[in-house]
């Protein structure tokens, strides 16, 4: 396996703790068909599981990459796994591999590319563990045919770590949104961030007014995290002001959309804005 | 303050004897023999009709305080043993959220504590309200996935694993149950799960119970309790001789662990304890104002106890 790290690169050459860090996995070692995970994967499927290809990083293999990078940095105390599809081993424990006394792991999942969101949530909600890391995996490669799937990055599995307490404030969520009042929301909701700039997920329309970014469209839950880690590294050192970015993401499967606002200096993490706020599904039942 | 406001589950209602599916199981007639006498199991109890979304749906509507509260429900969380396995646009939590007239709640799974995510969802929807800024939101945590045969023939407990499921409502007031403690441990020594060499396997059993008893006193000591205030524990059920070995161990009677589920649930999904909570309420063998614990275990492995203190009258949850 090749891991290819990026952030800040001074800031990472000094040892300082940055707010995001993103990685590309090459080819892992081994990864030979395993009967046994076959079998696991096909009675859980309606289809015959396909043999996998892809990279083959499992997400503890991935996550002690990153977590050795960011406790180079600073103590971790939590870690909240995102991740959109599954681990291409279903037996493998992420918290088991990185156990420690101080350290607790959880993952968010079934949510689509806004699990990234959440979990930022949820470090948020943990006060007495200020020490977070948020850590979004993407591997390319499922045991099962899913079109949705199909124009995924299978060069490389990427993984980006985010640290909640370094100015991602605040985090806001909608459910219920349509994909005919996405631009109207997103309008509002951008005219209170006041970015200097939007980070786009890939089924967003550009938005009014504001300078705006495309994230990838060939990651899932990375994707706009990987864009921000790309935008932060590129205007690193070169602006003399505080620089908001607001990255958005839809998730058309469960019409939810999410964003979050980083800035350089801003409250800490765990002041997030509450979530949902508004429910369009529940306006019309009161 | 996390309120453990009503709970209910969906056991489902047929169930095999081990001898009939004992080739499904692939156990062998001594196989059934010993887990019959020695593990306390007795039923399969699986609901070949339903999806895993089926299985929650079932559960929280039997929550006779859902649909009143439905438009306060904020978070939705699944606490899961097994992660995501299908396709990633149509997961289980998503797919309950129109049937319960939710759609305008959050919703999501957590995982990474496989059979002890009941209690980590539990614990984490107690911190997501804490944050909330509206005191009345409240969440609703979902237990219970598909049972596949595969899974319990590499399972390193000698175990039989079900379909039962449980929802929870979960305030931060309120009538209900207050949490008073939660208390974790993860054992990397067996990360590999169900992928663990023989020897691993054996070293698992024999520091099995310490570990899930240390976890209990720490738990309980975080209440500012004594094991012996405990009236009763909630157990997962994967088998009766664990408990055994714990409660020696805890020096608690056998009896204050509540096994009646063992042979008619099996294990199920970290639906156990949640499980057990509603039939000592239905059998009202849950005193108000007593402190009682939740435990489960995970592969991974992952110990988690929660000390809890029943309010109201008993039978509360009775619609």
């Amino acid at each position: 396996m090749t891991a290819v790290f990026a952030a800040s690169t001074a800031l990472v050459r000094a040892g300082y703790p940055v707010p995001v860090r993103r990685a590309r996995f090459g080819r892992a070692p081994g990864g030979r068909p395993d009967p046994e995970l076959q079998l696991l994967w096909a009675e859980r499927l309606t289809t015959d599981p396909i043999a996998r290809a892809g990279q083959g990083n499992s997400f503890s293999d991935m996550c002690e990459h990153l977590v050795a990078e960011l406790r180079a940095t600073g103590p971790l105390d939590l870690l909240v796994l995102a991740h959109v599809t599954p681990d291409l081993d279903s037996r493998d424990s992420v918290a088991g591999a990185l156990a420690s006394p101080e350290l607790l792991v959880l993952a968010v999942s079934d949510q689509g590319r806004l699990a990234p969101f959440t979990a930022l949530r949820v470090a948020a909600a943990f006060p007495d563990r200020p020490h977070a890391a948020v850590i979004v995996l993407d591997q390319a490669a499922v045991p099962y045919a899913d079109s949705d799937l199909s124009a995924l990055d299978d060069r490389a599995d990427h993984a980006v770590a985010l640290l909640p307490a370094l100015g991602f404030d605040p985090v806001r969520q909608w459910a219920g949104v349509t994909g005919d009042r996405v631009a109207s929301l997103l309008d509002e909701a951008l005219r209170a961030e006041q970015p200097d700039l939007v980070i786009l997920g890939p089924a967003l329309p550009p938005p009014a007014g504001f300078a705006w970014r495309r994230a990838p469209g060939d990651q899932l839950a990375t994707a706009v995290f990987s864009a921000l880690s790309a935008e932060m590294a590129d205007g690193a050192g070169t602006v003399d002001r505080t620089r908001r970015i607001t990255v958005v993401e839809y998730e058309p499967a469960i019409r939810g959309l999410a964003l979050v606002t980083w800035s350089e200096h801003s409250r800490p993490a765990r002041h997030l804005t509450p979530v949902p706020e508004i429910h369009p599904d529940r306006s019309h039942r009161r | 303050m996390t309120v453990l406001q009503a709970v209910a589950t969906y056991i489902p209602p047929v169930g095999q004897s081990l001898s009939e599916v004992a080739d499904e199981l692939q156990l062998s007639v001594l196989d059934v023999k010993i887990y019959e006498k020695f593990y306390g199991l007795r039923d399969y109890r699986i609901d070949r009709q339903a999806t895993g979304a089926d299985l929650l749906i079932h559960a929280a509507r039997a929550l006779p305080t859902l649909g009143p509260a439905g438009h306060r429900v904020r978070y939705v969380l699944h606490g899961k043993s097994v992660p995501p396995s299908g396709s990633h646009a149509d997961p289980p939590v998503q797919s309950v959220l129109t049937p319960l007239g939710l759609s305008g709640a959050m919703a999501f799974a957590v995982t990474q504590h496989a059979c002890a995510s009941g209690l980590l969802a539990l614990d984490l929807a107690g911190r997501l309200l804490a944050d909330d800024d509206d005191p009345d939101a409240l969440a609703l945590v979902l237990t219970g996935e598909k049972a596949y045969p595969g899974v319990n023939r590499v399972m390193p407990a000698p175990t039989v694993t079900g379909e039962s499921s449980a929802a929870c409502l979960v305030g931060r007031g309120g009538d209900g149950d207050v949490v008073l403690s939660y208390e974790w441990r993860v054992d990397g020594e067996f990360q590999d799960g169900i992928a663990m060499s023989e020897a691993a396997r054996s070293r698992f059993h024999q520091r099995y119970p310490e570990t899930l008893a240390d976890v209990i006193r720490v738990a309980v000591a975080k209440a500012g309790l004594d094991i012996a205030d405990i009236t009763i524990v909630l157990p997962h059920n994967v088998n009766r001789a664990s408990w055994v070995r714990v409660t020696k161990l805890l020096d608690l009677p056998l009896d204050r662990v509540y096994l009646d589920n063992v042979p008619i649930t099996g294990h199920s999904f970290c639906a156990d304890p949640f499980v057990n909570y509603k039939s000592v309420v239905d059998a009202d063998l849950l005193p108000p104002g007593r402190p009682y614990l939740l435990a489960s275990v995970g592969l991974g492995a992952v110990y988690a106890a929660m000390v809890l203190c029943a309010r109201g009258p008993a039978r509360r949850w009775q619609p």
